[in-house]
């Protein structure tokens, strides 16, 4: 097996690309959360702006990660900023989506009854509302992290770290080790977000009682 | 901007139009194929659910391998050109479609279908007319989503030799030309922004009356 080979020769290295990966990654993320969630709390009863908001995320993420990232460098130039406005950018729709779609499904009943014991509309929102919509919105989070380490691999192209720069050298060379091991490791990255988040949202929805799959 | 990015795109618009071609090719063949396989498997799969949990939580984990990666490994095994790339993405391509038309058909009323049972419909009857088309807004916005991936991955497919609006792009990373840039970057835009309209459109013109209703009827309570 040649990339375990080339693993064990180059660990450090492959390490460092992994958590530069993972940090990369986790700052698009986050920076959009800081955006999106107060949007989606603040948009979800106003259709007009609900469906602003959601056509231009949407617009957004359907755009071929390499095409916009290749527009944002023009403006940006190379390096890290590019990779993490861009990651930006994608990971608002999944957590706008979800931000709004989770507060849609909380029982409009529960809500009836939270009023009608004296809740003021933000006591409501933010006591009964977004707890219940809370697994939904951390499955937003899940699939916008995921996404992320997914497009962080192409920011070798706009010269930005990460596992990108070990799989484009490999596929230059046609090293398969060098391949793999910028590969394997931005994979097990992808699932190991997923697997972790997935586990936190299930723990989330097993606490109130829900089974519903989301 | 100056006026030299506008003479570099007009440079390349002849050029533009075979990538586009060349890129929907490469699109409509990997979603065509993921699409025969995977809404058929689907159903099957739908009728058994022990065999399928392990399947789904499959596709789950390779949905999750980054496309670059992916496509980097497909390289040494099978070789450069058109014909790897659109295995590859085909193959890729199967994983949304599979997992929402499953859950899109596992996900129907239950009562429902009891009731179709009751009033003498064949298994057969009941899938085709009470099952898939309840099913059908979830299974479109599996094909939609595929259809939007592999647009974006076929940029990336460029590197393996596929050829399309990728080619364009890296010519102009590589070279540091804005003009390249835009003239593939703009196009492969266009390209995913319009089918995501058209699968929208598709989706809301296939959901039956009743679920509309129902979903109206939520957003108007919130």
């Amino acid at each position: 097996m040649s990339w375990l080979s080339y693993l064990s020769s180059h660990l450090s290295q492959v390490i460092a690309l992994t958590w530069q990966h993972a940090l990369l990654s986790v700052e698009g993320t986050v920076l959009a959360a800081i955006v999106a969630i107060p949007l989606g709390l603040w948009a979800y009863r106003l259709p007009g702006v609900r469906r602003l908001a959601t056509v231009v995320t949407e617009v957004i993420q359907t755009i071929p990660s390499l095409a916009l990232m290749a527009i944002i460098m023009v403006w940006l130039g190379i390096g890290d900023t590019t990779l993490v406005v861009t990651l930006f950018l994608y990971a608002l729709m999944p957590l706008l989506h979800n931000t709004i779609e989770g507060l849609l499904a909380v029982n409009p009943e529960v809500i009836d009854v939270a009023r009608g014991i004296g809740m003021s509309e933000s006591q409501t929102l933010f006591r009964v509302q977004v707890p219940l919509a809370a697994p939904i919105m951390l499955t937003g989070f899940r699939v916008a992290l995921v996404t992320s380490v997914g497009i962080a691999t192409i920011g070798v192209f706009i010269g930005a770290g990460g596992l990108g720069n070990l799989i484009y050298s490999g596929m230059q060379i046609l090293d398969a080790g060098e391949i793999v091991a910028g590969a394997l490791p931005a994979a097990l990255l992808a699932i190991a977000f997923d697997v972790v988040l997935g586990a936190v949202a299930a723990r989330g929805r097993r606490r109130q009682g829900l089974t519903t799959p989301s | 901007m100056n006026g030299g990015v506008w003479a570099q795109i007009a440079a390349s618009v002849p050029t533009v139009g075979t990538d586009v071609l060349r890129h929907l090719e490469i699109v409509l063949i990997s979603v065509w194929v993921g699409c025969l396989i995977a809404v058929p498997l689907g159903i099957v799969l739908s009728r058994r659910p022990r065999l399928a949990e392990p399947i789904i939580t499959i596709t789950g984990f390779l949905q999750t391998v980054p496309s670059l990666a992916l496509l980097a490994l497909v390289l040494p095994v099978l070789g450069i050109g058109l014909k790897p790339a659109v295995a590859a993405m085909a193959l890729y391509a199967l994983l949304p479609i599979l997992r929402n038309t499953y859950a899109g058909v596992r996900g129907v009323d239950w009562s429902v279908v009891t009731c179709a049972r009751a009033m003498g419909m064949s298994p057969m009857q009941v899938l085709i007319r009470v099952e898939l088309p309840l099913a059908a807004p979830v299974i479109i916005a599996g094909i939609r989503l595929s259809t939007i991936y592999i647009v974006s991955w076929a940029v990336l497919a460029s590197l393996i030799g596929a050829g399309g609006l990728g080619d364009l792009i890296f010519e102009g990373l590589d070279s540091y030309n804005f003009g390249l840039v835009f003239a593939g970057a703009i196009p492969a835009a266009l390209l995913a922004i319009g089918a995501g309209l058209i699968f929208n459109w598709a989706q809301a013109a296939l959901t039956p009356r009743a679920l509309r209703l129902q979903r109206e009827r939520r957003e108007a309570a919130a």
